[in-house]
């Protein structure tokens, strides 16, 4: 923080930074006031605050008595929380192996697996549907859990790479002669030491997975396997939408990612701007 | 009389034939030197020739003394006693157990003597007290101290002294030596204790200690050592040892000042004390010096051949000493299409300090790395204490690493740094614990053992990666640039303190940098590499006396050595070096004129660059203060029996 910016640049910033705040925050602020307010309100002033005279609970009573609503969350969570670990898991390994060892076809390995961050995966959803067919894995979490991993790796691995690169050598030589296990190496001393990137890395992944529709729809549409994003669709019809139900199960949804975000973002943080500061 | 010829005329050898010319029971029938050394004034008169061989079978000797480089030792040795002759030779007796091996096989076939320089175990005062000891069998006591009541200058020369190493560690080395020759048993135990009697020394630090060294025949040993105004100068020289059998001491006048230095090494009386009988004193009046002690070597060479005295012991330690640490045959490393490491060989003996030092890319860190096992050889082998290691992992080779990056486990206190790799190997807590606290000892690391990495200095980062090494006590220490993150002061100071390590732990230890100082400083034998191939191999003085080639020359020694072009100054083509110590400078007259374009002063000598219309810039060194202007004109002249000369591919000529 050593350059010193002028008041008018300073203020500047700070107002492009605030108005995409604004912009970014407003459907988000939209979908929770209006999930507090009765239909008619919301239909009359969708940008009214919730008061004594529109307030309205029946959207959070509509998805609560859903009964299955709480399978939906646990679903999502089971699947993004399973998804999250072994992105990171596998994608730190990789990374570990691309960035450590010598071998033949390292630098072929790593562009395979960066070229992977440039191909949407949807792309191969009909390939994807006909596996899991054969392999019976329709309507399970499991089909998700490993189409998420698959999508979610190719920018850890890229990323924890470059992290693990800028661990010292010494560091992992010195572990080499005092015994330790390539593991133990991996586990104790490089793990710890790239935790801002992991949490960059978790972060990244864990919110296009909890947000994904398109999966979950194809892959696993059964009552018993749905994911919040999926279950939300039920009060969305053909002809009525429940508008109620559908912003309060969006408002619902938005908690235990915030709350997965908020604990990893001081990690987050120090990841983003590592190297910048100091 | 033996008729004696003298090969290898360096310091050691001009002594040597010196001791020869003086003691009647010699003749010295011949030098042999590949060049014309600097004679003693007394030597006038002895041709010196260039040829072993021809020397050997013209002038029949009964003695050979071989003071070459060490590597022809063990073929001179062989070839001088397969004519007939006894051999004296410098340490080391040979550069390979293989070689000294052969040089005593070779003696005991043909019946000859050989005698190695070992030039401290004539010093008379020792050897005396430790034989007097002997002779009167164990199991022993040993009380020895060593206190002064320093103030003034000298109390500040030992806060200096301190600030690295407390009083019992720095003798302290020297007289467990002593008590390990005079037991000649294993010392099991060490315990020792210290007390700071002083505000004026760092809080870490004490300025009285004392400790104890049980043997595993059942004798001890106490030292103790302190400095300071508040010492007491009661008993402050005690060197007594005690036996079942009396007792042998040495014995101070009782005027003595316990911080005069010539009072440690003047050892005036022995006395010996025996069960029943009269007290009998010894007077070791006369202490001598270099020459005298090489003149008391050659006269121990006299008896051994006149009396025919057994020296398979004297010969067997000799094999010992040469114990092979690491041994590097034909190693080579590539990277992709680069060779870094072109067909290495190389021996490092047991006990030895081994520096590799070059420039920056001429493969010292890989080839460290190599030993190591961090890295493998492309083709060679590697081979520790006899066993090829080539496919040994890192942690089975039992050696420790210092890095340059300390490379401290960040998540680890010192006290889990250093006890991680025993706690890998699978050791108690107990032994663990006792490891760690002794290591710590070593290195004053006793405040720091909660602390992590994170909460240390940079020099107490250092000590931790050495203590680290230490505790796992391995074969060999290898350094890999340690000093190079330290600032100036540290960097002396760790330095000075790695030194003492070498002497303590009697390891051997390998150590790379791009510094000569710290080569010169540091190593038992440098190992001056370049582009991956070793250009010479040599102890510091032979290095710097003796480079092989320009790039040795030019590489060992600061300010760098001038080279100047030959021809022009009537020496073979190709060119010619000079120290720069070795160029005189006047302004009146001399062999080249120059204009000076820059003076350094540095106080203690004054560095003067001067340029030459032929040779460019030559640097000058001068002891003291001197005053020369920039643009002045001079003169420097060469001291001619200092110049190197070297052919146009830059070998020695």
């Amino acid at each position: 923080m050593s350059a010193r910016l002028s008041p008018a640049r300073t203020i500047a910033a700070h107002a492009v930074l605030l108005t995409y705040t604004l912009i970014a925050l407003f459907p988000v602020f939209v979908i929770v006031i209006n999930s507090f307010k009765s239909r008619k309100a919301i239909f009359a002033d969708p940008l009214a605050l919730p008061m004594p005279g529109n307030f309205d609970w029946v959207g959070y009573e509509t998805v609560l008595k859903q009964g299955d609503f709480f399978l939906y969350f646990q679903n999502s969570l089971i699947v993004t929380v399973a998804s999250l670990f072994f992105v990171l898991l596998f994608g730190a390994m990789a990374a570990f192996a691309l960035s450590e060892y010598r071998f033949k076809g390292n630098t072929l390995m790593g562009l395979y697996l960066a070229l992977g961050i440039m191909i949407p995966i949807r792309l191969g959803t009909v390939a994807i549907l006909e596996m899991m067919v054969a392999s019976g894995l329709v309507n399970t979490l499991t089909a998700l859990v490993l189409v998420y991993t698959a999508q979610g790796l190719p920018l850890a691995v890229f990323i924890l790479a470059e992290f693990m690169k800028s661990v010292s050598d010494d560091l992992k030589n010195a572990g080499r002669i005092d015994g330790l296990s390539e593991y133990r190496i991996f586990f104790s001393l490089v793990l710890p030491l790239v935790r801002p990137a992991m949490a960059t890395v978790a972060v990244f992944t864990m919110i296009p997975i909890w947000n994904d529709l398109w999966f979950p729809l194809i892959l696993a549409p059964a009552e018993e396997t749905k994911t919040v994003t999926l279950g939300a669709q039920v009060f969305i019809g053909q002809f009525v939408t429940n508008w109620n139900a559908v912003l309060a199960a969006l408002s619902l949804a938005i908690v235990p990612v915030l709350i997965l975000y908020l604990i990893s973002s001081r990690q987050l943080i120090r990841g983003i701007t590592a190297g910048a500061v100091k | 009389m033996i008729r004696t010829l003298v090969a290898g005329l360096g310091t050691m050898g001009r002594s040597h034939a010196l001791a020869y010319h003086r003691n009647p029971a010699f003749d010295l029938v011949g030098l042999v030197n590949r060049s014309m050394p600097n004679l003693d004034p007394e030597l006038d008169g002895y041709t010196v020739e260039p040829d072993f061989k021809q020397a050997l079978t013209r002038l029949k000797p009964d003695l050979v003394n071989i003071s070459t480089y060490s590597d022809s030792h063990a073929d001179y040795a062989c070839k001088a006693m397969e004519a007939g002759a006894h051999v004296f030779v410098e340490k080391p007796l040979a550069t390979t157990v293989a070689d000294a091996r052969r040089v005593v096989d070779c003696a005991k076939a043909n019946g000859r003597k050989v005698v190695i320089g070992y030039i401290l175990r004539h010093h008379p005062s020792w050897t005396r007290l430790i034989s007097e000891a002997r002779a009167l069998g164990g199991p022993f006591v040993f009380r020895l101290n060593l206190n002064q009541q320093s103030s003034g200058p000298t109390w500040e020369v030992h806060k200096t002294l301190m600030q690295t190493t407390s009083p019992i560690v720095d003798c302290g080395v020297h007289y467990v030596d002593v008590m390990c020759q005079i037991t000649d048993a294993k010392p099991v135990e060490v315990r020792g204790m210290g007390v700071r009697l002083s505000q004026e020394i760092a809080p870490d630090m004490y300025n009285y200690g004392h400790f104890q060294v049980l043997f595993d025949d059942g004798s001890v040993g106490w030292y103790e050592a302190g400095w300071g105004p508040m010492m007491s100068d009661t008993a402050f020289f005690v060197k007594d040892v005690v036996s079942p059998k009396g007792a042998v001491s040495i014995r101070m006048p009782e005027s003595a000042r316990s911080d005069d230095h010539d009072t440690h090494t003047k050892t005036s009386t022995i006395r010996v004390h025996r069960v029943g009988q009269p007290d009998e004193d010894l007077s070791m009046a006369d202490e001598p010096g270099h020459q005298e002690l090489c003149e008391r070597e050659q006269a121990y060479m006299a008896r051994a051949i006149l009396e025919d005295i057994d020296l398979t012991r004297h010969m067997e330690d000799a094999v010992q000493s040469l114990a092979i640490a690491l041994e590097l045959k034909n190693v080579t490393k590539t990277f992709g299409q680069t060779e870094v490491i072109k067909g290495v060989d190389l021996t490092v003996n047991d006990g030895e300090f081994c520096v590799f030092v070059g420039p920056s890319g001429c493969g010292k860190s890989t080839l460290l790395r190599i030993i190591a096992g961090l890295e493998d050889a492309t083709a060679g082998d590697i081979l520790l204490d006899g066993k090829r290691v080539n496919d040994v992992a890192p942690a089975k080779r039992e050696l420790a690493m210092v890095f340059q990056s300390y490379a401290l486990y960040p998540h680890l206190t010192v006290r889990d740094n250093m006890g991680l790799a025993l706690k890998q190997a699978g050791q108690s807590k107990a032994t663990i614990a006792a490891a760690t606290d002794k290591a710590a000892g070593m290195l004053s690391l006793q405040p720091l053992m909660d602390r992590r990495p994170a909460e240390l200095s940079g020099g107490q980062r250092q000590r931790v990666a050495i203590g680290r090494a230490i505790v796992r006590k391995p074969k060999l220490f290898l350094f890999d640039e340690p000093l190079s993150n330290l600032d100036a002061a540290l960097r002396v100071a760790t330095r000075i303190e790695i030194a003492r390590l070498h002497r303590d732990l009697k390891a051997t230890m390998i150590y790379v940098t791009h510094d000569q100082v710290e080569a010169m400083t540091l190593a038992d034998r440098i190992v001056v590499l370049r582009a991956g191939k070793v250009e010479q191999v040599g102890s510091p003085m032979e290095l710097y006396n003796n480079p092989a080639n320009t790039f040795v020359a030019g590489f060992i020694g600061s300010p760098q050595m001038n080279f100047l072009d030959a021809a022009t100054l009537g020496f073979l083509p190709g060119r010619i070096g000079i120290r720069p110590e070795h160029l005189t400078i006047s302004r009146d007259s001399g062999e080249l004129s120059g204009q000076i374009s820059h003076v350094e002063k540095l106080g203690g000598e004054t560095l003067v660059y001067a340029r030459h219309a032929t040779h460019g810039l030559l640097t000058v060194r001068l002891f003291g203060e001197h005053d020369y202007a920039v643009d002045e004109e001079v003169y420097l002249t060469l001291q001619r029996d200092r110049i190197f000369q070297f052919d146009a591919d830059g070998n020695r000529r």
